[in-house]
């Protein structure tokens, strides 16, 4: 699998660490329920086909970025840093 | 208690083992890659703060007259190497200086809008030249190494025999690869293994 970074280019996975599903966001501290933490720690689905991730160009520019990819087919839809990613989901990356 | 050296040397990692000779399938032809371990230098990294970086090239402008390098290039002066080395972040090299003057001065230039950080101690670099380095360097990397792509003035961090490396052509076909000091070792293992096919001599 390839991922193309926006930094550096098209490199292969052996490049990068998966942190997985970039969907989660962290709860509000003051508010959270220990359901809500239960949730966003632990509670992972394990979907067939499209998937949004945190990947890490570890061997590389050492930024953090968020990938559409199918788990089915190894294609990538999109590779944006994580901070972009940020800017233009402010409320969090949504399923 | 051992006697203490009043003048120190900076011992490279590679101090006996990068010894000078040839190597490999040399028979009567010149080798094919030239290899040889970079005198000890400077090398101090920045990283441009949050929402600093217009004043951050604003400086490397003014004091260096260079553009502060994009994604994957590097820029020179007489006496610096400038390195891309991550978004906001550069490394700069230079051979002539006292060790500890040019983290002063990057510190003093840069104050409050980067961090500097002197890496002298901590990286290891190779330069590796001949007719078959390109070659070499494309057994390691997974970086697109041909001329159309990658030419002198193109740097780019990236991984070699599971070492994370910089790498960066300082001139045609001619490399500077650095690796962190601990890394040095296996490194130089990995490259004059990948060198004997092309025969080498470590200068
Ligand atoms: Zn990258």
């Amino acid at each position: 699998m390839r991922i193309n970074c926006p930094y550096c280019g098209p490199r292969p996975n052996e490049e990068f660490n998966v942190l997985g599903d970039a969907t989660k966001t962290r709860p509000d501290a003051d508010k959270a329920t220990a359901q809500d933490w239960l949730d966003y720690v632990y509670e992972r689905d394990n979907p067939k086909g499209r998937l949004e991730e945190y990947w890490h160009h570890a061997s590389g520019c050492r930024n953090w970025l968020v990938v559409k990819r199918n788990t089915v087919t190894h294609e990538v839809y999109s590779v944006v840093a994580a901070r972009d990613y940020k800017k233009t989901h402010p409320e969090g990356v949504k399923k | 208690m051992p006697e203490i050296s009043k003048n120190p040397k900076r011992l490279s990692p590679l101090e006996n083992i990068a010894l000078p000779g040839k190597y490999g399938a040399i028979n009567n032809e010149t080798p094919g890659v030239i290899l040889s371990v970079c005198p000890a230098r400077s090398v101090v990294s920045i990283g441009a703060r949050k929402n600093m970086e217009a004043k951050v090239s604003a400086v490397f402008k003014k004091q260096y007259a260079l553009i502060a390098p994009k994604p994957g290039r590097s820029e020179y002066t007489k006496n610096l190497a400038v390195h891309w080395a991550g978004p906001e972040q550069w490394y700069v090299i230079t051979n002539s200086c006292e060790e500890g003057t040019l983290y002063d001065k990057l510190a003093k230039q840069f104050s409050g809008i980067a961090s500097i950080i002197d890496q002298s101690h901590g990286r290891v670099t190779i330069k590796v030249s001949g007719r078959n380095a390109c070659d070499l360097m494309a057994k390691g990397t997974p970086v697109d190494l041909h001329k159309n792509a990658f030419t002198k003035g193109c740097c780019a961090v990236t991984e070699m025999a599971h070492i994370t490396v910089h790498l960066a052509e300082i001139a045609d076909d001619e490399f500077e690869v650095s690796v962190f000091r601990g890394f040095a070792e296996s490194f130089w293992q990995w490259l004059t293994e990948m060198s004997l096919e092309f025969g080498y001599e470590v200068k």
